[in-house]
């Protein structure tokens, strides 16, 4: 229903943010899509249907480049559990967030709802008027054929075109009569990540979408990621429980423990990243002690007094460490 | 297990040991073939000729053949009496005769015109209330009840209710097709729109594929298996309903010849009718699956241009 209107400006860390001179639309977070947003060129806050207003409907405005995500005191309680105790979370625009957090941890709960898929949750949140989400399957329908797939709620003809472009730029150009089933892990993917860069989204929210890949296919996924939000500049929230995943690709990265988020800091380690850098390795160390991962756990180097140490904070840690030091004779 | 065993520095490994080896299964422990508690692969032996596979559908042949003859063979030798079960050339010949003086064909294209009509009204009854049933709440608590408690009752049970109905002409005939094959047709389209999944109903959200597209886009097709499916069933109930109605009251059509062939003691018009009904049967079959084949091309993964 919507169409890109012009590419995206080169400069980094700025959308196509013109805002008006009005005071930012708070929305409450019980969040469902409005049915049809026109997602003007000049955003103006579509607020709709009173409470029941769309997670990505209402645009940030306010004076200069305010934050595109703008979340305060979100709560969400699974039976009588606080999954989030209350999180506030400014995200730029085109900035890249890295969310970390254990397993159960809520990370994929409040991505949810600022993509408008839980409307139980309380507290008040703003995003962009498009937004698009690639989760960690595919989500391809399979009796679609690719392209239409990546067009999926897009009319005309342009959108088309721009489909086709959006498919080429990560790679699938020449499969857009294909069907979905005869896609690899990472080209189906990859084709999810094409669908959502087509709707040129001023929020880019990832969830865990490299989690079912192989490792190589990751690491060239990581690339063609950093590539992509270097050319559209949306602001993302990647959602991960890798942690080097979050130091190769974020500005910034939080870490959400107990329903808080617990940390959040830049990410100072310049445009190109490697695992050698010794920053990379300071940043490591700190977030996966964050993560209840100890240094022990984390070198392999543990022996049996890691075993014992880790008891239940382990469990999560991507390096499987335990499992290391047992295999030593 | 041949290269195993030819590349261990003991040279135990000529074609000879290496196929008692395999009979014997592990192989005596030598320190020079391997290390201790070491036992051989099994691994093709590559110089063994092998034999052309016989063909699976001559295989699948063999038993109907067998039959066949032994019937025949039977019939020919007075075993089976021919006013039990007329043999398999007399049928064949029954069949030519009718055929030729267009008694079957009459009959048959009645039967056709029978079980096409009440299939397209059941059909598409069924696919309007499973709709209604499937995409609405309202719909369901209205449709849904009544139609599961209809579906308990034997289709064949209605055939004196159905007499009083409609008397004994066309209509009484195409209204048990339709009825007959409404429900496997409703039951099972029903379940496949509630058994979309709902992580696709969620991707339809984010990218705001209205209610309609949502249908369009994302239910339809997804409903789709289960709906053929329930042709299938559709398809067998319908010609099962047909034989049924036509042997209880009727002036034409298939069923109606193999009753009066029954008055008559005709075995081999009887079986005349029961391999039309089985030729129909498997056609019908074919349809359904060609029209699965075309729509659910997607599921074949192939690239189809």
């Amino acid at each position: 229903m919507t169409t890109r209107t012009t590419s995206p400006p080169p400069a980094p860390g700025a959308t196509q943010v013109s805002a008006p001179a009005v005071p930012a639309p708070v929305v409450p977070v019980p969040a469902v899509p409005a049915p049809a947003v026109p997602a003007p060129a000049v955003p103006a806050p579509a607020v709709e249907g009173g409470p029941a207003v769309a997670g990505w409907a209402a645009r940030q405005g306010g004076g200069a480049p305010g934050p595109a995500v703008r979340v305060r005191e979100v709560r969400r309680e699974f039976a009588g559990r606080a999954v989030l105790a209350g999180i506030d979370l400014d995200i730029a625009p085109g900035e890249f967030v890295a969310l970390l957090g254990r397993s159960g941890s809520g990370k994929s709960t409040l991505l949810r709802i600022l993509a408008g898929l839980d409307a139980d949750a309380t507290g008040k949140a703003t995003v962009p008027a498009r937004g698009a989400v690639v989760f960690q399957d595919p989500r391809l329908l399979p009796w679609t054929r690719v392209l239409d797939n990546v067009l999926l709620g897009l009319k005309g003809r342009q959108a088309r075109a721009q489909a086709a472009v959006a498919l080429a730029e990560v790679g699938l150009g020449g499969k857009e009569r294909a069907w979905p089933g005869t896609l690899s892990g990472g080209e189906a993917q990859r084709a999810a990540l094409a669908r959502a860069l087509v709707r040129s989204p001023g929020l880019l929210l990832l969830d865990e979408p490299f989690g079912a890949l192989d490792a190589l296919t990751r690491i060239r996924m990581h690339s063609l990621l950093r590539d992509l939000c270097r050319r559209h500049q949306p602001a993302v929230l990647l959602v991960t429980h890798d942690v080097d995943e979050a130091i190769l690709l974020a500005d910034r990265v939080a870490v959400l423990t107990d329903g808080r988020l617990s940390l959040d800091e830049r990410v100072g380690l310049g445009g190109a990243r490697h695992r050698s850098d010794p920053g990379f390795a300071t940043l490591r160390t700190r977030l996966l002690a964050e993560l209840g991962v100890t240094d022990d756990e984390a070198s392999g180097a543990a022996g049996a007094r890691g075993g014992e140490a880790s008891g239940t904070t382990g469990r999560d840690a991507p390096v499987a460490a335990a499992k290391d030091a047992a295999g030593e004779p | 297990m041949t290269s195993l065993l030819l590349e261990s520095p003991g040279g135990a490994g000529t074609a000879g040991t290496v196929g008692a080896t395999r009979a014997l299964g592990p192989v005596p422990e030598t320190p020079e073939a391997a290390g201790p508690g070491s036992v051989p692969v099994a691994l093709a032996d590559p110089d063994r000729p092998r034999r052309r596979p016989v063909p699976k559908w001559l295989r699948r042949l063999l038993g109907p053949v067998l039959l066949v003859s032994f019937w025949q063979v039977g019939s020919s030798a007075g075993l089976i009496q021919a006013d039990i079960l007329a043999g398999p050339w007399t049928v064949l010949h029954t069949g030519y005769t009718l055929a030729a003086d267009g008694t079957l064909g009459h009959n048959l294209v009645i039967s056709l015109r029978r079980v096409a009509l009440g299939l397209t009204i059941g059909v598409l009854a069924a696919l309007v209330l499973s709709l209604v049933a499937g995409l609405f709440q309202i719909g369901e608590d209205l449709v849904d009840a009544p139609v599961q408690i209809l579906r308990a009752v034997p289709i064949l049970g209605l055939v004196p209710l159905a007499i009083l109905w409609f008397g004994i002409g066309e209509q009484v005939k195409i209204f048990l097709v339709a009825l007959g094959t409404a429900f496997p047709v409703y039951i099972n389209t029903f379940a496949a729109i509630r058994g979309v999944d709902g992580r696709f109903v969620e991707l339809a959200r984010t990218v705001r594929l209205g209610r309609l597209g949502l249908i369009r886009r994302v239910v339809l097709p997804g409903a789709l298996p289960g709906f053929l499916v329930g042709l299938r069933f559709a398809f067998t109930i319908s010609w099962l309903v047909l034989v049924v109605s036509e042997q209880i009251n009727a002036s034409s059509g298939i069923g109606y010849l193999m009753d009066q062939a029954r008055t008559f003691g005709q075995t081999d018009v009887i079986v005349v009718g029961l391999a039309v009904y089985g030729v129909l049967g498997l056609l019908s079959d074919a349809l359904v699956r060609l029209l699965e084949r075309r729509a659910l091309a997607w599921r074949r993964g192939l690239e189809a241009s």
